[in-house]
């Protein structure tokens, strides 16, 4: 454990540090670490991400650090690109997505982000939609034994944000298509994040932001199609709850949280899950 | 049309909101910062509110300020501005102009004031404080009605 938080500590400081970027640029909300959130960057805005993953099973556990680049075309319009390093992967991974944002494996996804609805109706108060429409391709050749193929991505959210409260409801489809006559089964989940700012966070800025999540995923995930292999003849079903801690301070954020299955239901081909553990270093250029 | 009327912002206080966390706070002062003619900004979320001081002869516009404020996904609403310029009276009107924007005095401004701004002779110098109301979409500005609160 303690390699997965040092590596992500480098990889950010080497990242930003070396490159040099001085912060100027405009940001906006952000959200949970698991689910579908809404927030938007700024027209013009630039925001990096670095983030370290974890899953563990009854047998394996996979580490993985993921980097995003985003940007914002206008203040409802935002392109993301996310690139994987995979330090160790699991023989047998689950189907699901990692972060809110990118994939749980070792795909390369761009994606586009459109908030086709906002409504800032008070002081700090605001609802809002987003459609997200994605596309990725694999850095590798295998997945559980079925080759990989390209996918598309495509989810929604809406929710609402305040000084106090958050909440967030989302749904998505992950699909892969067929990569010499094997395919990854598809991906349906939904996910719920309710988010609370103690009155001890409250305070003004600049002072320093946090704010915690009580998050959820739900994910179905379909049976692979491969030679020798016996599809499952029904979805997967698995129900995954767990807190979330973002902190904000001017141009950074970090996130830490954990997810643990509290129902699961899946191809006995995949060994059961026992956490997934996730941190986010974020910095709006 | 009147020639020679000219007005400038000095301070303004502009509502917004939907502004939540410290990355929008942080994004919008940024942004605010960066345009020509704004010396200071001081952000709150809990108020709610951008507090700008201007450069001495700045020719910027409250327009401007606004649609940095939308670019940065939140809405801009009423704002409390300190204005100086030249005082021009039309046929209905009292009004502050400069070549891109207007500060049309309105009638349901503080009637001291307002009677206190009609004391001074059209074509002087005023400096007056007072509220823009909030409009929306192709109706904000380029002419402005201000709620006059007192004049300088």
């Amino acid at each position: 454990m303690r390699r997965f938080f040092a590596i992500l500590l480098i990889v950010s400081l080497v990242v930003t540090g070396t490159i040099g970027f001085v912060p100027r640029a405009s940001s906006q909300g952000h959200g949970p670490l698991y689910g579908l959130q809404t927030p938007t960057l700024a027209k013009g805005g630039v925001d990096f991400n670095a983030s370290a993953m974890s899953l563990g099973t009854k047998e394996d556990r996979s580490f993985m650090l993921r980097y995003v680049w985003s940007y914002g075309l206008t203040e409802d319009l935002q392109v993301n690109l996310t690139t994987p390093t995979m330090i160790n992967s699991i023989a047998e991974p689950p189907r699901t997505r990692g972060n809110s944002n990118m994939p749980a494996n070792g795909d390369i996804e761009a994606s586009l982000w459109y908030r086709f609805f906002s409504n800032a109706f008070d002081v700090g108060k605001r609802i809002e939609s987003t459609l997200v429409l994605g596309g990725s391709v694999p850095t590798e050749k295998t997945r559980g034994e079925v080759r990989i193929g390209n996918s598309v991505h495509a989810a929604v959210s809406a929710g609402y944000a305040s000084r106090t409260w958050y909440a967030w409801l989302g749904g998505g489809y992950q699909y892969y298509f067929e990569k010499d006559q094997e395919q990854l089964g598809d991906l349906p989940y939904l996910s719920l994040v309710v988010g609370y700012r103690p009155r001890t966070f409250k305070e003004d800025y600049p002072k320093p932001d946090w704010r915690m999540f009580i998050e959820s995923l739900a994910e179905f995930p379909g049976g692979d199609q491969a030679e020798g292999l016996t599809a499952a003849d029904q979805r997967g079903k698995k129900i995954l709850a767990g807190p979330s801690l973002l902190g904000l301070y001017g141009a950074w954020g970090i996130s830490l949280g954990a997810l643990f299955p509290v129902y699961q239901q899946t191809d006995p081909r995949f060994p059961e899950e026992r956490y997934r553990l996730s941190i986010n270093i974020s910095y709006w250029l | 049309m009147l020639q020679g009327a000219s007005a400038q912002l000095i301070k303004v206080d502009q509502t917004v909101y939907g502004m939540d966390c410290a990355p929008c706070a942080y994004g919008l002062e940024a942004g605010l910062k960066r345009i020509d003619g704004v010396a200071n900004v001081k952000v709150s979320l809990n108020e709610g509110k951008a507090h700008l001081s201007l450069v001495p002869d700045n020719t910027l516009t409250l327009q401007r300020i606004q649609t940095e404020i939308k670019q940065n996904g939140f809405s801009a609403r009423e704002a409390e501005i300190l204005l100086q310029g030249t005082l021009v009276e039309e046929p209905d009107n009292w009004v502050i102009k400069n070549p891109d924007e207007s500060y049309r005095i309105s009638e349901k401004s503080d009637q001291t004031a307002f009677a206190r701004l009609r004391e001074e002779i059209p074509g002087t110098r005023v400096k007056v404080k007072g509220k823009v109301a909030h409009k929306t979409g192709k109706t904000a500005g380029p002419v402005w009605e201000l709620l006059l609160v007192s004049v300088e």
